[in-house]
């Protein structure tokens, strides 16, 4: 699990990034060590136990990529290809999904809370025990997925696609949803009142 | 340092391994079931369960620690003098556990049960059935439930937004989250 760093510029309340002592406000280039840091997870084994709070990713592919332990809150991805990817125990809540790739992942025990998830497709992926709390998702499509144990609780959701989804043990308590498609997923087994474990 | 978080479909339950990363003594918490996945995380990264630490003393967390026991030679946590026949040794509020280079603070969260505890591992927080994401544990009655809020507001939410919430039941979180999107903190007492 990352572990957090203040960053050294005095006064700043923020978490440095991972291999730098200053956050993404105060390092000189966080966008080419963001990058640096991506180049070595891409020929490595993944993304572990860093901290990446607030940074910017566009256009990259990441796909398959394991990420574990890791923080991204705050984070904004835009168009950034997750196909396969596998996300454990890592936080990526107030994040930014713009247009991102993000089918066949796997994400276990992952934390997206009050992100905002625009045009990004979830499909055929094993979602469990996310944390969506708060979400705002546009436009975003779980169909085929499994999400069991994930919890939607005080989301706003808004012409989001879950056909064939497993919802077993799904909470969706308190969820704003506008237009939502459940078509052949078993909501019977999902929980949409607010409810004690 | 190494952190494995594992679910016991038997009782819906998570438990979770930490050791260091070099491998050698690990705790782990509600042990609910001692099962292949478990037995695997921890021989996989050279760990030896060397302490456990009960939230509480449910079976669904609790149900893996005679199988365990027969493996590793292990000492239990808890705030109850025994689990499962077994002898614990007793954890209070703001008791401070050195586990090999880990400490661990202890809170006592009461309401879910009287003998429920919570860990706190630096930024890290094992809840048990204290508070998971966006919910709360049973309880009993309404005074219960008043003590669990009144725990939860007093002990819990000033640890700070950052710290990390590692439940019994269902996902992780962070206080942040839980100040923000969880219903039943804002009720009243």
């Amino acid at each position: 699990m990352y572990v957090p760093r203040p960053c050294a510029e005095k006064g700043c309340g923020r978490p440095a990034l991972a291999e730098s002592n200053n956050c993404v406000v105060h390092h000189p280039d966080a966008v080419a060590h963001v990058k640096e840091i991506l180049k070595a997870a891409r020929s490595s084994s993944g993304l572990r136990d860093l901290d990446l709070a607030g940074i910017t990713i566009q256009d990259e592919d990441l796909s398959g990529l394991q990420i574990s332990g890791c923080r991204l809150t705050a984070a904004t991805l835009t168009r950034v290809k997750l196909a396969g990817a596998f996300i454990q125990l890592s936080f990526l809540d107030r994040a930014t999904l713009r247009e991102c790739d993000v089918t066949r992942v796997s994400i276990i025990n992952a934390v997206l809370a009050g992100s905002r998830v625009e045009n990004c497709p979830f499909e055929d992926s094993e979602i469990i025990q996310g944390n969506f709390l708060g979400i705002r998702g546009v436009a975003v499509s779980f169909d085929h997925s499994d999400l069991y144990g994930s919890r939607f609780i005080g989301s706003w959701l808004d012409k989001v696609s879950m056909r064939d989804c497993n919802l077993t043990r799904a909470h969706f308590d308190s969820a704003h949803r506008a237009v939502v498609d459940f078509h052949m997923s078993n909501t019977n087994e999902a929980l949409f009142i607010e409810e004690e474990p | 340092m190494k952190f494995f978080s594992l679910f016991s479909g038997a009782g819906m339950a998570n438990s979770y391994l930490v050791g260091p990363d070099e491998g050698g003594d690990a705790f782990l918490v509600d042990p609910g079931v001692f099962d292949a996945s478990l037995l695997q995380a921890v021989e996989d990264n050279r760990l030896f369960v060397r302490w456990i630490l009960v939230t509480h003393a449910h079976s669904g967390h609790v149900n893996g620690i005679r199988s365990l026991l027969k493996v590793y030679d292990a000492a239990i946590y808890a705030n109850q003098p025994s689990i499962l026949d077994v002898p614990a040794r007793h954890v209070e509020e703001a008791h401070q556990l050195s586990l090999g280079d880990f400490r661990v603070r202890v809170i006592e969260t009461p309401g879910h049960s009287i003998d429920s505890v919570s860990y706190l591992l630096g930024h890290m927080l094992f809840t048990g059935d204290l508070l998971s994401a966006g919910s709360i544990g049973k309880t009993r009655d309404g005074y219960a439930r008043g003590l669990l809020l009144a725990t939860v507001r007093k002990k819990i939410l000033p640890l700070g937004d950052e710290v990390l919430v590692f439940p019994g039941h269902g996902p992780p979180s962070k206080i942040g989250i839980e100040k923000l999107y969880n219903p039943f903190l804002g009720e009243k007492l």
